[in-house]
């Protein structure tokens, strides 16, 4: 925007410049097309198998994007993209990966919800992930604004897709509630732009904008908590959280359970990006140096601690996993703070992990739902001997949740808490050091509310009557095996996520 | 080692397949697997008997240096033979003792995986081994405390051994971290060798406090101790092998493992006295209290373990040799008396020790074996136990600035535990006064066998110390001390103080055992000061947090979304008003003041109208006006937009205001009768939050006007629409000109959102129309 001058001329060469940049977004094109290929499926594709028709087709597109993105999307040097609006380096390639892995699992959870729902779900789960992986690499304030609202349009629309009281209650609260948070950081953003002249926040003027003597700190500190505000909310950090239970009880499981990883893991990519460019200039500006990490760490603290501590009171095990998701966004945000590749790394283990985990759970509270019709933790009563497998399994993904060995649960919040020792020792902010503290108070805590569900499961007596709704079916306990045998074997092989991990490490 | 475990953790998800084919029998491959490992470290003796060190290494995560490592020495080995061993008796015992029970199999997938994860912790080389290990060990407990599901009793002991040992399990790996920072490796070859650096690093205190939550709250020592009793809802094998030979022997090994890096310093030697100590006293003094059998041997469970914290925390030559030697009699006659109270329990169904007498004859294996413990306990000449005793008291009285209260400890629990010792091994068994305690039916070979063999064995090892456990035990002591021992073990010490002392012992101890009856008479006057004991406290606490968690939730997530948004503002206020304090940017308020005061007539006349509509709004008493009033605001505050000379931001507020009030009308018929819900209060809670924030957001932008912003925008776009788009309203020709297809993808969004919109509105009328 600051070559605003004479814009006439280099239009055509910008706009092939554009063109040029298409093969690497592919993967993001390919789940648009899906989208419209969703759309019409679920018009031409005849009721009686519409749901897995769509689910496979969906299968499909996300499996076309991974591949364009494994195989054609990979640039050898960070570039930008689309007239700068995009930043394109390994951190996005990471993070996309990782959105486009919670999609597959969102889509294989589907097979029994989608059933009850029209076609177009489908069509809503794609369009998110598209956001999410735009949000993963968005560098322009104006396209970082774009793939949040469409995420967020995506997400209230799924939550009050089922049609159900519940749902229409919690999408409306979640609408409104977004709208609010969108509007804080819009007017965030205006200002950004006011004070720089420009809203990309990869270029010199941003930086030089701010830095300049001329803006008093003070506005500029507001622009961006007015931004993160808006970040936070996708994140759900207390206290801008206070949608997800409502959206995670009334959403379908599946789209709940992507609630909580896809846009989660983007809006933390969002947020290392912004923070890493408003860092720099936030250190020399104004000769000040503003403590980003004490802000910051202290809504990282208090999200833990609330997060932790409502899980304890509830009793419906959506609402509990909604409470553990919050719980779990203040652990990544600690590892994002420590700014360090060792942070970043345990982010990328945490996340991958915390993927696994957090579908293994919503899966398995599902299947729970369907053989016993309830969502209700109470009436998992003695379950563990008629319900062996499922109970076995959610026995231990509760633990990898929890964070105990052997699972990778474990290996996951290790890795963040030697980050932020780490970080802390070696000259960090002593925030780092309470973050790290807190982590471990409120393990404890969580030992109390994950385990409660292996309580009642195993140790707790059966009621008389017995209801038997419906089985499982065969996919859904083999899925929920193979994400439980995935946390357990990462534990002893994680080596091989620190690989896979080690290639998407910035180099800076 | 690798090996070891990995079959063991094998077999042990095996076992519940092994026993729908084995049945009954399965305790057969289990005890075998047992033994086998028993015979695999027995074959590492001669090794660690000539002084050498075993150690196995297995990439795990290489890039973050954490590997499986494996780290066997003198003290290692004894504790794992002392696991395997036992656990081979265990695993036979159990298959007598739950014979025909369903869930046996399950029974010993947690048994096996216990003693697998046990030898884990002790044969771990590196921090993070030990702490997995360590781990695993309270989970398999928790499983097997709250085996017997269907007895509340049973659960939440189990949960609360989980909670206190998993609690302290953190604790731990946040010492052993801090350790592994102060001496710069986590691998214990390294690390062991590097204490001078480790005692004198700023950490060496946090990491100590740390570790020692963590391994008290494993070894049950005070004020930790009430999960131990209330873990013996555990069927008997189980109290047996974890919770007084294994288990609660976690804490001992880390202690000791870590004499040699931490050990030595004042606050190690004087915690460990102390908690040690008072454990000890304590333990005891409630051992008598009780007449549960089994309560009685875990509070003497606890006094032996308070026994072992305080030698390692004398830490002298003498007391880590009583120390080891002590751990050893300990387990071989503490471990044979729970499995005769179990058998006593599977027999007659009870376990009041008021309610057994003259058992003797029909169960005499059993009380046998009970004797020959009972024996070893209370430190009779040829027993194991008699050695261990003496030791101790040498110990104490060579102990110097403490020596009168660690005597008086090592003596008060010494009576206790002959009084203790009669009560199990004599009086239950042989007291001849009243009817005897009828039998539900008798004990088989699979449950007497292995008490037996295990009480032998402490006679055998106290008619022979030299040959068998005076070469294990001294590598043991050497890993503690780190240096060559004399370490003689024999029966006879010739007749001296010590040998007095151990007379006295058993003559006032059996003095206590006449006085039990009238003992326990008084213990329903003590109860009153139990009410104060940490096991209360932490009912308590466990009960108060969920009901916290529940004021906590209910204040926040109070499903009002004007709360949540108040939530919101103020986080946002107070980021700015941290911001604000230190920088303290300062508002030339003279310079803008001529700014603020420049109002015209008709702006005030404005304000003024917006006050008074806003003073109404709060008063209104119908829907329709309040929608009225709004419409005011709403048009005030275009006419604003038009007074500053934007009158296309005026016309859109305009309509959107217009639109907003013919809606509300539309669905007013829809929504119920009008109530005024708020009260006073809440009014002025929200007057008060608008006005903090509409002062600070009036406060930054005339902040922010105060600098001139670096903006060429205006002038170009002045000049541009005016020369390129011929046009004179700015706004205009940006949006239908220069920003064309801007304004396309805004006019696509609004399109897209209009149909997601549809779609809600088309969800919400099938639902009605379906009810």
């Amino acid at each position: 925007m600051e070559t605003q001058a004479p814009t006439i001329a280099p239009l055509k060469a910008s706009l092939q410049a554009i063109l040029q940049d298409l093969p690497l977004l592919y993967p993001e094109l390919t789940l648009g097309l899906g989208v419209l290929l969703v759309l019409l499926g679920a018009l031409l594709i005849p009721r009686s198998w519409r749901n897995e028709g769509l689910a496979v087709l969906s299968l499909l597109v996300i499996a076309a994007s991974a591949y364009m993105l494994l195989y054609k999307g990979l640039p050898a040097e960070p570039v930008h993209l689309l007239a700068r609006t995009l930043q394109l380096d390994k951190m996005a390639v990471a993070f996309r990966l990782l959105v486009l892995l919670s999609g597959l699992l969102a889509v294989l959870l589907s097979f029994r919800e989608g059933k009850k729902l029209a076609g177009e779900y489908y069509a809503l789960l794609l369009g998110l992930l598209m956001a999410a992986m735009l949000m993963s690499m968005a560098s322009n304030l104006l396209l970082i604004y774009l793939s949040i609202e469409t995420a967020s349009i995506c997400a209230y629309l799924l939550t009050a897709f089922s049609g159900g009281r519940e749902g229409a209650e919690a999408g409306l609260k979640y609408l409104l509630f977004g709208a609010v948070a969108s509007a804080i950081m819009l007017y965030g953003m205006s200002l950004l732009y006011g004070f720089t002249g420009t809203l990309d926040i990869t270029a010199y003027g941003f930086k030089s904008g701010l830095m300049s003597l001329n803006i008093p700190i003070l506005p500029v500190l507001l622009a961006a908590f007015l931004v993160l505000a808006g970040f936070l909310f996708k994140i759900s950090v207390v206290p801008f959280h206070l949608w997800t239970p409502d959206a995670y009880q009334g959403a379908p499981l599946p789209a709940a359970a992507l609630f909580s990883t896809a846009p989660k893991l983007a809006g933390l990519a969002l947020m290392m990006r912004f923070l890493s460019h408003f860092l720099e200039a936030g250190i020399i500006f104004a000769g000040l140096r503003f403590d980003w990490q004490f802000i910051l760490g202290l809504l990282a603290i208090i999200t833990m601690l609330v997060g932790n501590l409502a899980a304890v009171w509830q009793q419906d095990a959506r609402r509990l996993l909604a409470y553990s998701s919050i719980a779990h966004s203040g652990l990544l945000l600690a590892a994002v703070l420590v700014f360090r590749a060792l942070g970043y790394k345990a982010l990328l283990f945490y996340g991958f992990v915390y993927i696994l985990m957090n579908f293994a759970a919503f899966l398995l509270v599902s299947m729970l739902k369907a053989e016993t019709g309830s969502y209700k933790i109470a009436d998992y009563r003695g379950l563990g001997s008629r319900l062996s497998y499922s109970s076995v399994l959610m026995v231990v993904v509760m633990i990898a949740l929890t964070g105990l060995p052997p699972t990778a649960g474990f290996t996951a919040k290790l890795l963040v808490f030697s980050a932020l020792w780490e970080g802390y020792s070696s000259g960090g902010s002593s925030m780092l050091l309470y973050l790290l503290l807190t982590g471990l108070a409120t393990t404890v805590v969580a030992l109390f509310y994950y385990l409660k569900i292996p309580y009642y499961l195993y140790l707790k007596k059966q009621p008389e009557a017995v209801v038997q709704v419906e089985g499982s079916t065969v996919l859904e306990r083999i899925l929920a095996g193979a994400l439980a045998l995935l946390l357990v074997l990462f534990f002893f092989r994680a080596d091989w996520v620190m690989n896979w991990i080690e290639a998407f490490t910035i180099s800076q | 080692m690798l090996i070891v475990v990995l079959l063991g953790f094998i077999l042990a998800f095996a076992a519940p397949l092994l026993h729908r084919v084995a049945g009954k029998y399965t305790y057969v491959p289990m005890a075998l697997a047992a033994l086998a490992a028993f015979v695999y470290f027995c074959s590492c003796l001669p090794a660690i008997l000539e002084g050498a060190l075993i150690t196995q290494t297995q990439a795990w995560v290489p890039s973050l240096a954490i590997n499986l490592d494996f780290y066997l020495d003198g003290l290692s080995l004894l504790f794992a033979l002392l696991i395997s061993g036992f656990g081979t008796l265990i695993m036979v015992y159990a298959g007598g003792y739950l014979k025909g029970d369903p869930l046996l199999g399950r029974f010993y997938l947690y048994l096996m995986l216990f003693m697998v994860a046990m030898l884990g912790v002790v044969t771990a080389g590196n921090i993070f081994s030990l702490f997995v290990f360590w781990e695993l060990t309270s989970l398999s407990s928790y499983m097997l405390i709250g085996f017997k599901h269907q007895k509340e009793e049973s659960r939440n002991a189990a949960l609360q051994a989980l909670l206190i040992t998993g609690g302290g399990g953190l604790a731990l790996m946040a010492g052993l971290l801090l350790l592994g920072n102060a001496s710069g490796s986590y691998s214990f070859t390294e690390l062991l060798n590097r204490g001078e650096m480790v005692r004198a690093h700023a950490l060496y205190l946090p990491a100590l406090v740390l570790i020692c939550i963590g391994a008290f709250t494993k070894s049950a020592q005070f004020p930790f101790h009430f999960w131990l009793p209330n873990a013996m809802a555990a069927p008997t094998p189980v109290s047996a092998y974890l919770h007084s030979a294994t288990m609660v022997k976690a804490g001992i090994y880390l202690l000791a493992r870590l004499t040699p890096v931490m050990g030595g310093t004042d606050v190690w030697q004087y915690t460990l006295m102390l908690v040690g100590g008072s454990t000890t006293v304590l333990g005891a003094f409630l051992a008598v209290q009780h007449t549960d059998l089994k309560a009685i041997l875990a509070y003497t469970t606890i006094s032996a373990l308070g026994m072992l914290v305080t030698m390692t925390g004398i830490g002298s030559a003498p007391a880590l040799e009583a120390m080891v030697v002590f751990l050893l009699a300990h387990a071989l006659y503490k471990g044979t008396l729970f499995m005769v109270a179990g058998n006593v329990d599977h027999a007659t169904g009870t376990r009041e020790i008021n309610k057994l007498q003259g058992l003797g004859k029909k169960m005499l294996p059993t009380a046998l074996a009970g004797a020959l413990a009972a024996l070893s306990m209370a430190g009779v000449l040829p027993f194991f136990g008699f050695i261990g005793k003496e030791l101790l008291y040498e110990a104490a009285l060579e102990e110097s600035t403490t020596r009168t209260a660690m005597f008086a400890v090592t003596f008060f629990s010494g009576l206790i535990f002959v009084a203790v010792a009669l009560v199990v091994g004599y009086r239950i068994f042989w007291r001849k006064t009243g009817r005897q305690t009828p039998l539900e039916h008798g004990n088989t070979p699979l449950l007497y066998l292995p008490p037996l063999m295990l009480s032998g064995l402490g006679l055998l090892l106290g008619l022979i110390p030299a040959m068998l456990a005076t070469p294990i035990l001294r590598r043991a002591a050497e890993a503690m001390l780190g240096e060559e021992q004399v370490f003689e073990l024999s029966l006879w010490h010739g007749f001296n103080m010590v040998l007095f002392i151990s007379l006295l012992t058993l003559l006032l101890g059996y003095l206590l055992y006449r006085f039990t009856d009238r003992l326990h008479a008084l213990v329903p006057r003590l109860s009153r000061i139990y009410r104060f004991g940490p096991g209360t406290l932490f009912y308590k606490a466990v009960k108060a947090l969920p009901d916290a968690a529940g004021v906590l939730t209910r204040s926040i997530q109070t499903g009002y979304l004007r709360n949540y948004i108040t939530i919101i503002i103020l986080t946002l206020l107070g980021f700015l008003a941290y911001a604000l304090i230190p920088n303290s940017p300062s508002l030339e308020l003279a310079d803008r003041l001529p700014l603020i005061m420049n109002i015209r007539v008709y702006e005030f006349v404005l304000i003024l109208l917006i006050m008074a509509a806003l003073y109404m709004l709060h008063n209104s008493k119908s829907r329709l006006t309040s929608i009225a009033i709004l419409g005011i605001i709403g048009y005030s505050v275009a006419v604003f937009f038009i007074l500053f000379g934007a009158p296309d931001i005026a016309a859109t507020q305009l309509l959107i205001e217009t639109l907003t009030v013919v809606l509300f009308v539309l669905v007013l018929h829809k929504l119920p009768s009008f109530h005024n819900l708020t009260s006073i209060q809440t009014k002025i809670k929200y007057i008060m939050v608008s006005l903090l924030f509409g002062g600070t957001m009036t406060y930054v932008l005339l902040l922010v006007k105060q600098f001139p912003l670096d903006s060429r925008l205006k002038e170009y776009f002045g000049q541009a629409s005016y020369l390129q788009g011929q046009g004179r309203n700015i706004v205009n020709v940006i949006l239908v000109d220069f920003r064309a297809m801007d304004t396309l993808g805004e006019i696509t969004v609004l399109a897209v959102a209009a149909i997601g919109i549809l779609a809600l509105f088309k969800l919400q009328l099938d639902k009605e129309e379906k009810p």
